[in-house]
Formats: C-alpha cells, sequence, structure tokens
C-alpha cells in the first residue's frame, strides 16, 4: 500500500516559520485531489496544533503519515507538559502569556479546534515530559 | 496572433492566454520559471515553455523576464474598422497614463478623435460592483469575502485554493457591467455596435474570451494600453487641455471635436476611478474590517493564512494580482508608482473642487451616475458555477496519486535540494514532480551531472525516472 511520511521540524516561538507544515501539507493534499473541505479542515487543524508545539511546547516536530484511508498526524514536543487535559480542552481556557495574547494568540481555542476539525484527537501527556496530540482524518467516508 | 472577435473565438475556447512566449527572444535563462506563481514555466531545449492548464495570464513572467521575451497578446486597433458604431470603454487606470493634465474631457475627446464613437467609463461599472458587494456584504456568507474584480485572483483561487471558491463575490467584473450598460443605451441604434475595453491587464483579454462566471462576454476586443498609448497622447498633445481642472471634473461643457456622442460623459465616476490603484475598491466600499492586497506573490501569502484559519475577523478582501493594483499591470505603459501618483492627486483635485464649490453650489447636489434599480442589480450576478480547476492534482484516482507522491518523496530526496533552476523546473519539488508525471528525467539534473558521468553515484541512476 502507497504512503508518505513527512516530518517538520517546528521551532520554538518562530511564529513566522508557524504554518509552515501546515501550508506544505494543503500543497501536498491537492496535489493528492483530496476535497477541498477536507484540506481546509486538515489545513487548519494542523497550523493551531503548529502554533501549541511553537508557543507551548517549547518547540518539537510534526509527523504526517498520508495513507490510503486516513491521514495521521503526531505532535511531539518536550515541553512543560499539560496539567489537566480536560481543563485545557475548555473553550477560552489559556496558559499563554500575556505577551502572546498581545500577539493575538492564546485565546485558548486551539484544541477545541483540533477537536472539531479532527475526526481523531488524542492526547498524551505528562508534566514535565512533554506533550504528544496525535490527529486522524478519514478519507473517502462511506467507503 | 487570432484577432477574432468573441463569436468566433468559441472554437479556440481552450487554448487562449493572453500571455505568450517569443521563442526568438527568450534566451532559457530561468528567470521567468523563479517568479511564476503558479509554476506554470519549464525551460526545455533552452526555451521557456508555458503549460498552459497552469498559467492564469497574471502576466508576472512579462514583468520579469530580462529579454522581453514574454509577450502580451491583445486586439489589434484595426479590429475597430470591422464596426460602424465604435465605443471605448477606458479602464480607470487609462486616466493615469498621462500625467495630471488632460482632464476627463480632453481624454474622452481625444479617444473620439482616434475612432471610437462613443466612451462609456468602466469606473461605472465599478461602483456597481460596489453597489452590489454591500449588498451582499450585508447578509450572512463565508467570511472573508474575497473581491473577484481582479481575473487573475480568481483563477488563482480556482487553480490553488479551491476551498475559498465560496468566499468569491460572485460579482461580474466592472468592464463586463459596463460593457452590458453600454450595449443597452445604445440598443436602439440600427448600426454594428463594437464594444472595445481599453486595458491594462492580460488576464482581461483572456477572461473576455473564457469568462468565469458568466458565459459570453459583451466586449468585442481588449485593446492595450500599450497599443493605444502613441495615438492617444498624439491626439492629447494635438491640441490645449480643454479646462483648467487637473482632475476629472471640469468647468468647460464638453465640446467634443465635431462629434455629438449620444452617451453623455459621466462625473462624479471618482469612486470608480480609484479602482484603478490598490486600496481604491475599499475607499468606495468604506466598510470595516477590510483588506487590501496587492501583489501576487503577497496575494497567495494572505490567502494561505486565512486557508489556516487564523484570519477570521477580516469581512472583505481586495485582492489584486499586480503590484499598487491595475495601475502595475503588463500592458499599462506609465511607471505603476507615478501611475497611481497621478491618480491619488486627480481624484483629491477634485475633492478639492468640490469643497470650493460646495459653498457657492450647496443647492446644487452634483449628479450621481445613474445607477441600476436594486433588482436590476442581479443581472450582474455570476450565471454559471466557478468549479475547481484541479491542473495540480497528479492523478484521479487517490491511490495512485499516492503511489506517484510517494515516488516523487523518493526521488526528491535524493535531488540537491538547492532549487537552482538549471534543470528547468523552478524548484527540486517540481523537478522531481516533473520527473513522476514524465515531463523530465532525472538525468537533466545539473547538479548530479557529474556524478551520472563519472558513475560512482550509488544512489541515483538513470533507471529512477522509471521508478
Amino acid at each position: 500500500m502507497p504512503s508518505v511520511l513527512i516530518e517538520y521540524i517546528i521551532p520554538k516561538m518562530d511564529f513566522s516559520a508557524a504554518g509552515k507544515a501546515s501550508t506544505d501539507m494543503k500543497r501536498r493534499l491537492t496535489q493528492l485531489g483530496l476535497p477541498a473541505a477536507l484540506i481546509k479542515r486538515i489545513a487548519i487543524a494542523m497550523y493551531e496544533a503548529e502554533m501549541n508545539v511553537a508557543i507551548h511546547g517549547d518547540g518539537g516536530k510534526a509527523e504526517v503519515e498520508i495513507l490510503e484511508d486516513c491521514i495521521s498526524t503526531r505532535f511531539i514536543d518536550k515541553g512543560p507538559g499539560i496539567a489537566d487535559i480536560e481543563l485545557a480542552m475548555q473553550e477560552g481556557f489559556s496558559t499563554a502569556s500575556e505577551e502572546i495574547r498581545n500577539m493575538g494568540f492564546g485565546a485558548g481555542m486551539g484544541l477545541p479546534n483540533m477537536k472539531r476539525n479532527a475526526d481523531e484527537l488524542v492526547i498524551q501527556s505528562e508534566p514535565g515530559k512533554g506533550t504528544t496530540v496525535i490527529m486522524r482524518f478519514r478519507l473517502r467516508q462511506g467507503n | 496572433m487570432n484577432s477574432s472577435t468573441t463569436e468566433n473565438s468559441e472554437n479556440n475556447i481552450q487554448t487562449f492566454h493572453s500571455v505568450q512566449l517569443d521563442a526568438d527572444l527568450c534566451v532559457g535563462c530561468t528567470t521567468c520559471i523563479k517568479f511564476c506563481p503558479t509554476k506554470a514555466i519549464r525551460v526545455r531545449n533552452g526555451k521557456a515553455k508555458i503549460f498552459e492548464d497552469r498559467c492564469i495570464d497574471c502576466g508576472e513572467c512579462i514583468r520579469r523576464c530580462p529579454k522581453g521575451a514574454k509577450k502580451a497578446i491583445s486586439d489589434p486597433l484595426f479590429i475597430l474598422d470591422g464596426y460602424d458604431l465604435k465605443v471605448a470603454l477606458p479602464a480607470p487606470s487609462l486616466y493615469a497614463q498621462f500625467g495630471t493634465i488632460y482632464s476627463q474631457s480632453d481624454i474622452f475627446d481625444a479617444l473620439h478623435r482616434i475612432g471610437f464613437d462613443e466612451v462609456f467609463d468602466v469606473a461605472w461599472g465599478a461602483i456597481v460592483v460596489t453597489e452590489i458587494t454591500r449588498s451582499i456584504l450585508a447578509k450572512p456568507g463565508p467570511l472573508p469575502r474575497i473581491s473577484s474584480a481582479c481575473p487573475v485572483i480568481v483563477r488563482l483561487i480556482q487553480q490553488r485554493f479551491p476551498s475559498l471558491i465560496p468566499n468569491l463575490m460572485p460579482i461580474l467584473p466592472p468592464s463586463e457591467i459596463a460593457a452590458r450598460e453600454a450595449r443597452k443605451r445604445l440598443s436602439e441604434i440600427p448600426r454594428k455596435i463594437g464594444v472595445f475595453f481599453l486595458s491594462p491587464c492580460t488576464a482581461k483579454v483572456t477572461a473576455v474570451r473564457m469568462p468565469l462566471g458568466y458565459s459570453k462576454s459583451s466586449i468585442d476586443a481588449v485593446i492595450s494600453f500599450s497599443d493605444i498609448f502613441l495615438p492617444l497622447k498624439r491626439a492629447l498633445e494635438e491640441r490645449k487641455p480643454l479646462s483648467p481642472s487637473k482632475g476629472f471634473k471640469t468647468s468647460v461643457p464638453q465640446a467634443f471635436s465635431g462629434h455629438s456622442p449620444i452617451l453623455p460623459m459621466m462625473e462624479n465616476l471618482e469612486p470608480g476611478m480609484g479602482w484603478a490603484r490598490s486600496d481604491g475598491e475599499l475607499d468606495a466600499l468604506q466598510i470595516p474590517d477590510s483588506v487590501s492586497v496587492d501583489g501576487i506573490s503577497n496575494v497567495i501569502d494572505l490567502f494561505e493564512a486565512i486557508e489556516n484559519g487564523n484570519i477570521e475577523s477580516i469581512r472583505y478582501i481586495e485582492a489584486l494580482a499586480c503590484p499598487g493594483g491595475c495601475v502595475g499591470g503588463p500592458m499599462a505603459v506609465e511607471n505603476p508608482h507615478i501611475a497611481r501618483s497621478n491618480m491619488r492627486q486627480r481624484c483629491q483635485k477634485d475633492n478639492l473642487a468640490a469643497e470650493a464649490n460646495s459653498s457657492v453650489l450647496k443647492t446644487m447636489k452634483p449628479p450621481s451616475p445613474k445607477l441600476p434599480e436594486q433588482e436590476e442589480l442581479q443581472a450582474y450576478i455570476w450565471t454559471e458555477p466557478v468549479s475547481p480547476k484541479p491542473v495540480l492534482v497528479l492523478d484521479a484516482d487517490f491511490s495512485k496519486a499516492l503511489e506517484m507522491a510517494e515516488k516523487i518523496d523518493a526521488i526528491r530526496a535524493k535531488l540537491p535540494g538547492i532549487d537552482c533552476g538549471a534543470c528547468g523546473a523552478p524548484d527540486c519539488d517540481c523537478f522531481a514532480e516533473d520527473i513522476v508525471r514524465g515531463f523530465a528525467s532525472i538525468e537533466e539534473c545539473r547538479l548530479l551531472e557529474s556524478t551520472f558521468r563519472k558513475g560512482r553515484n550509488e544512489n541515483i541512476r538513470p533507471e529512477d525516472q522509471q521508478a
């Protein structure tokens, strides 16, 4: 079965680079002929995850695997981790600093937005050990 | 070139592009391939080659080619000869091509003297588009809404940002609206009417022959500023400027040299005239949370950000492919920065004149250009769907496409990755894709070439191209 695996490095606090993974993925998924609405969902979810890794996770990486039936993304950082995942999932909850908020980020919509756009969202985290966010997107619904 | 009218251009509807290569002048230097926003150009056998299905007629290659080997095809002036009643539709940016000495009347008069019987300003169409845009923005819809006035932007979205198609304003372009109105106002005249759009824009030449959002253009031909500039300038210089005002307005009644046109010169078109430059559309629209972006690479950056979902507070985007807006069009003559300034000065002067007059003429409200009634505006909404143009898709079958993507990545990993362009493709990603699509072979990589010759590269074998 054909598959493509791509790895992206996400630098810490580099806002100009943030979005590179989602932008590159959009290009790839367009080449694969996926529906525009699905590509948009993936781009939005990936962008949020990238920003999280850059802002909260001290940088890290993203691994994206494109398979015949699904796209699986994994965002890995070695940052401070999330103490209470359930709380972090609530809309409006954010631990972002004032500085980050002033830049227009940290509205507490990142994880809820990812959940809304991904078909499956798994968060693995332990304080002090970093966070791994896995998002899956099903392809060819109905098949 | 094909100087056909709309009727007989239907035969080559699939193939026409305004942007063309002059192979004699092309030296195969690879400059254009680097700047093409849709990566539609390759250098093959020492000459540039445009992939017609990917070209959006932005004219960026015309701007960048150091040898002048990229040309804009438009209709020749002698096309006027085939019609009895010739109507000129000047794009607002035409008024920015001749400094600020000549008034709107002067330019009207000159247009009459070089062979046009009637003149109808595209600025009128721009004002109509503003009206329709306002009414659409008042209703719910996907945000941000994106102006569809620039035909390059519509084609860019179709190809590269299909998820933004619903965000496009489904409105006919100002030139088309002006053409239909001019025809309507002249419909009683029993003569063969020819409607000629005077344009700085390559993409509008293409858009007239292959419209998007509507099925048939009411414009018979598109004459470029570069073709009309000299005759018009000569006609302007033949006589003294008619009016003391350097703006659009004139205190002198329109005394057209011997002509008595049926369509009167319209005044108070400034909000539409402003469309000649970037910000003009927003200045006319006057709505909060709107953004103006010009220059195709800036437009692409903004669209990427929108697709990533991080630009939500914006309601409206004026997106123009050319730097500075339409005054920066590939077929414009005046330097775009000077043209921008000319346009701004004209509009400012008119505002000052209006203020000075207001105390004297308090009771005399300047006549507004007569606009269509609300229900008539419906006629200017797109009648045809604009669908995604999947030219970038590797294969219609997802499994096959994925298989090709896998091969592209494998080849890409072996390439030097410095995007030198010497193979004729703009970057290594594109080159790898071209190899898998069968357009190129890996031996064309100039950096790997020496290793092929020495036969000591273990990773790369010519068979990879069949991979």
